[in-house]
């Protein structure tokens, strides 16, 4: 009767439960305790109960409108802490930013992560060494410098040529080009250079490209240029067959933006065609410090911080944690589980990587447990506890009459 | 499959529906709107077998957009030159001026004939100065007429650069809602929408190019290739000249520090409002206004006087016409800027002015070494007859008018009207071609991505039947669920 008393108990708290995120159905399972007993008599022996939890068993996930409400699809478990700091493994991925920037969850539980802003995370396969509670805050105002870039472009081949003493390069008052498109690119402290790009024709098939600041153009726009925003300047040769650049000029120009970096703008595709200047693709990574807008979460758990600006960054990234037996994990109060002995210690690694299921970012795993199938366990319980409580009373009335003999 | 989870799928079907129905209420609302595009949404299957909307998207047609743009900025370059040489037309044929030049030089023509066959008579004489007098002033209105056009272009570049900048910021802001909403996965449909139609207004002040760049980024550049937005808007500059006289250039248009418009444009543009704007200013109002100088050096040249003592030792000088260079005579066959804002009837011969009409037919309004009728004899003819000859005869005329280079000024008149008339005939045809052009690529985008009422309510009905299905799924499970809890009390 214990143990089907222990057995309502698992099924009040998987109904109570029926709809906490992360939370997984737990089952009591019963064993038979038997005593030794002989040939000719029997010594009644009793039932053991064990209660188990489906805690590797997939709850079906539920789509929500907030980005931070993270699930796992397959296999693994989110990092979490508490307040003691110990590491945690759940499934409940209700996140939430708090007051300070870290990511909670409904139990108050923070998530963990490694932080990308120092390049890639030395993961620890076997412990949560490195791991960092992800905080929103600490990545905010971030300016990068720009450092690659592309500039296709078709240059008119029947444009005028223009004298060698006239090409932007030499920078006089009488400069001439053919075309001149601009750029914006950013420098260390993320103010935008707008880069002032020129091509001009100095021969047949053969053209120069040059570079300047265009902060340091002349009144009204254009040349002379200051010394200083003179940037970079190369020669580009077109294959008369085909119009473009040939195998043999350099590729890229490498221009030093003021204060920055060096870009590298890569000219491979850029074309002389019969045909008016046309810009075919301009790029240039970096963005201008901006506060972030929102966080974005890929399926392998990298966390990607929108700037107002629109650009985005990889600030963390989140890793999936497992043990070798998870229905052996230790539940505690929160959703959350401790390794065991019996569940082995906790393996690291990124979704979607070796095992490991990958991060549905705005969806919620939703809870295990079914209810029509608890009623029916419950109605089952309920069964055997009145069939029990007949053997008790059957023995109950069986030592009535042994005690009546003796009257 | 378990009643929760059935429960899950009924419940996300209906919030996929809901989703579905917004989206449509949003096309059919924006039915009658020009830019507006339809939008759909983009259902998927969730793991556990239930549905979701994912994204919403719109239709589009990047060919057919920029075909459109392409006749929008042609349209606006064409409609703006017309209506600019409409103005000009008002010169020929303005009921307030009486009459063109070149009418009233034919009248002056008739009447230093028969004043030649009258010499004596005065009143025929002063009809003549009058006619001379009311020919300079449609030359001094049609100049003012002219150069009114160009400052009113000039005030339109102004107002449309002020417009282009303003609206370049506003395509920024679209452009950078975009940008983020395509990272972040957020429905950016309208903000598309709104993006296109700002284009649409760009377009029609200045040709434009689009690019699309990653991320659904956007960069513009004119039709000759300058950069007009690339992450930020790129400064559109221009000064407005404040007045206009003959031979005054306008300042020009630079976008991005390259000049875009006038003859030291490195990358020209060649359509959209601005460019029209900036073709009747510095082409066919300066073409036209070069003609009329011409004219009315011609005139002045005619009417000269010349010494006649037996041995000249003067210099010919003005005679009938003035102008601001007399008594010097302007140059043959050279253009003299501003002939015909300055020119007017010598005062000595206008008797409206204390002058006598009579030194039309003898000369002699620099002194007396001029008088070529030197015994004042009432039937002398012979200077009369001269002039109304020269005004037949050929001379030169210099080619930047563009007109003919040896023609009679009346002729070369004549040949100002119809070059005038020609250029504004083209000009509304130019006109009339482009705006449909306009409007079947209006059309045909409209075809392509607008919204159908009709389409709309179909899949309406069909949203509505999913809808009702999903709630009486709900409703059975529930009803199943109700059987097992009879039968646990």
């Amino acid at each position: 009767m214990a143990a089907q008393a222990n057995r309502l108990g698992t099924v009040a708290d998987n109904i109570a439960n029926g709809s906490t995120a992360g939370y997984k159905r737990a089952s009591a399972e019963f064993s038979s305790f038997i005593l030794e007993s002989g040939v000719s008599d029997y010594q009644s022996g009793s039932v053991e109960t064990n209660i188990r939890y489906g805690v590797s068993e997939q709850g079906a996930l539920s789509y929500t409108s907030s980005i931070t409400d993270l699930a796992v699809r397959g296999d693994g478990f989110f990092v979490v802490s508490g307040s003691d700091a110990q590491p945690m493994l759940t499934r409940a991925g209700s996140f939430v930013e708090d007051g300070e920037g870290n990511l909670v969850n409904a139990g108050g539980f923070k998530l963990m992560g490694y932080s990308l802003v120092n390049g890639a995370p030395s993961a620890v396969a076997n412990g949560a060494a490195g791991l960092e509670a992800i905080n929103l805050g600490s990545v905010g105002m971030q300016a990068n410098p720009s450092t690659e870039g592309n500039l296709y472009v078709n240059v008119d081949a029947d444009a005028a040529l223009v004298a060698a003493a006239n090409l932007p390069s030499a920078n006089a008052t009488t400069a001439a080009f053919s075309s001149k498109t601009s750029l914006i690119a950013y420098d260390n402290l993320g103010r935008e250079v707008t880069l002032d790009v020129y091509f001009t024709k100095t021969a047949a098939n053969a053209w120069e490209v040059a570079a300047f600041d265009q902060s340091g153009a002349a009144t009204g726009g254009g040349f002379p240029y200051s010394a200083a925003a003179v940037l970079a300047d190369d020669a580009l040769a077109f294959d008369p067959a085909t119009g473009k650049l040939t195998a043999a000029n350099a590729q890229s120009l490498t221009i030093p933006v003021p204060n920055g970096g060096s870009l590298v703008l890569d000219l491979s595709q850029t074309t002389q065609l019969a045909a008016n200047y046309t810009v075919l693709s301009a790029k240039v990574d970096g963005n201008a410090p901006s506060s972030v807008s929102e966080v974005q979460i890929g399926e392998d758990g990298t966390m990607f911080i929108v700037f107002q600006d629109g650009s985005r960054v990889a600030g963390y990234q989140i890793p999936l944690a497992t043990v070798r037996s998870p229905d052996n994990l230790d539940p505690l109060a929160g959703n959350v589980y401790m390794p065991s002995i019996d569940s082995g210690d906790m393996l690291i690694g990124f979704a979607d990587q070796g095992g490991f299921g990958a991060i549905v970012s705005g969806a919620i795993e939703q809870s295990t447990v079914d209810l029509a199938t608890e009623l029916t366990a419950m109605i089952e319980s309920q069964r055997n506890y009145t069939v029990n409580s007949k053997v008790f009373q059957t023995g109950a009335e069986l030592i009535d009459v042994l005690v009546n003999l003796k009257r | 499959m378990s009643l929760n989870i059935a429960t899950g799928v009924a419940n996300s079907s209906l919030g996929a529906n809901s989703e579905q129905i917004a989206v449509l209420s949003r096309n059919i609302a924006r039915a009658g709107e020009a830019n507006a595009s339809r939008k759909t949404v983009n259902l998927i299957t969730t793991g556990d077998g239930g549905v979701r909307a994912a994204s919403i998207t719109r239709a589009s047609n990047q060919a057919l957009f920029v075909n459109s743009l392409t006749a929008r900025s042609a349209a606006a370059s064409h409609q703006a030159i017309t209506s600019s040489l409409n103005q000009l037309e008002r010169t020929i044929n303005d009921p307030e001026l009486d009459a063109s030049p070149a009418a009233l030089i034919e009248k002056l023509g008739s009447d230093l004939q028969q004043y030649a066959t009258t010499p004596g008579d005065i009143t025929v004489a002063k009809s003549t100065v009058l006619t001379a007098k009311k020919l300079a002033v449609s030359l001094n209105e049609a100049t003012s007429i002219t150069q009114a056009v160009r400052k009113d272009a000039d005030a339109g570049i102004a107002e449309a650069v002020t417009r282009v900048n303003e609206l370049l910021r506003q395509f920024g802001k679209a452009n950078e809602t975009i940008v983020k909403g395509v990272q972040s996965g957020a429905d950016v449909t309208d903000a598309l929408d709104e993006r296109d139609s700002l284009l649409a207004s760009v377009s029609e002040l200045i040709g434009v190019r689009p690019l699309n760049r990653a991320g659904g980024d956007m960069a513009l550049y004119t039709d000759g290739g300058v950069t007009l937005f690339e992450t930020t808007a790129r400064t559109v500059q221009f000064t407005a000249t404040s007045m206009f006289t003959a031979g005054i250039q306008g300042g020009s248009v630079t976008i991005d520090g390259v000049p875009v418009t006038g003859s030291s444009a490195a990358m020209p543009i060649s359509s959209g409002k601005i460019y029209g704007l900036t073709q009747v200013r510095d082409d066919y109002a300066v073409s036209y206004q070069r003609q009329l100088d011409e004219t009315a050096r011609a005139l002045v040249d005619i009417f000269r006087e010349t010494d006649q003592s037996a041995t000249p030792l003067l210099a010919d000088a003005t005679g009938l016409f003035t102008y601001s260079g007399a008594p010097a005579i302007p140059g043959t066959g050279t253009i003299v800027n501003g002939v015909a804002a300055s020119i007017a009837v010598n005062p000595a011969v206008d008797p409206d002015l204390g002058g006598s009409a009579k030194l039309l037919r003898d000369s002699g309004v620099n002194g007396a070494a001029y008088v070529y009728n030197a015994t004042s004899a009432s039937g002398f003819s012979d200077r009369l007859l001269t002039l109304s000859d020269a005004l037949g005869a050929n001379r030169p005329f210099d080619a930047v008018a563009g007109l003919e280079t040896s023609a009679n000024v009346r002729g070369f008149s004549a040949s100002s009207v119809a070059w005038l008339s020609e250029a504004r005939k083209t000009a509304s045809e130019d006109m009339d071609y482009s705006e449909t052009m306009m409007q079947r690529s209006g059309e045909a985008l409209s075809s392509a991505t607008g919204v159908n009422i009709d389409q709309e309510m179909t899949r309406m009905l069909e949203v509505e039947r999913s809808y009702a299905a999903s709630a009486k799924l709900i409703a059975a499970i529930d009803g199943m669920f109700e059987t097992l809890l009879a039968a646990a009390g």
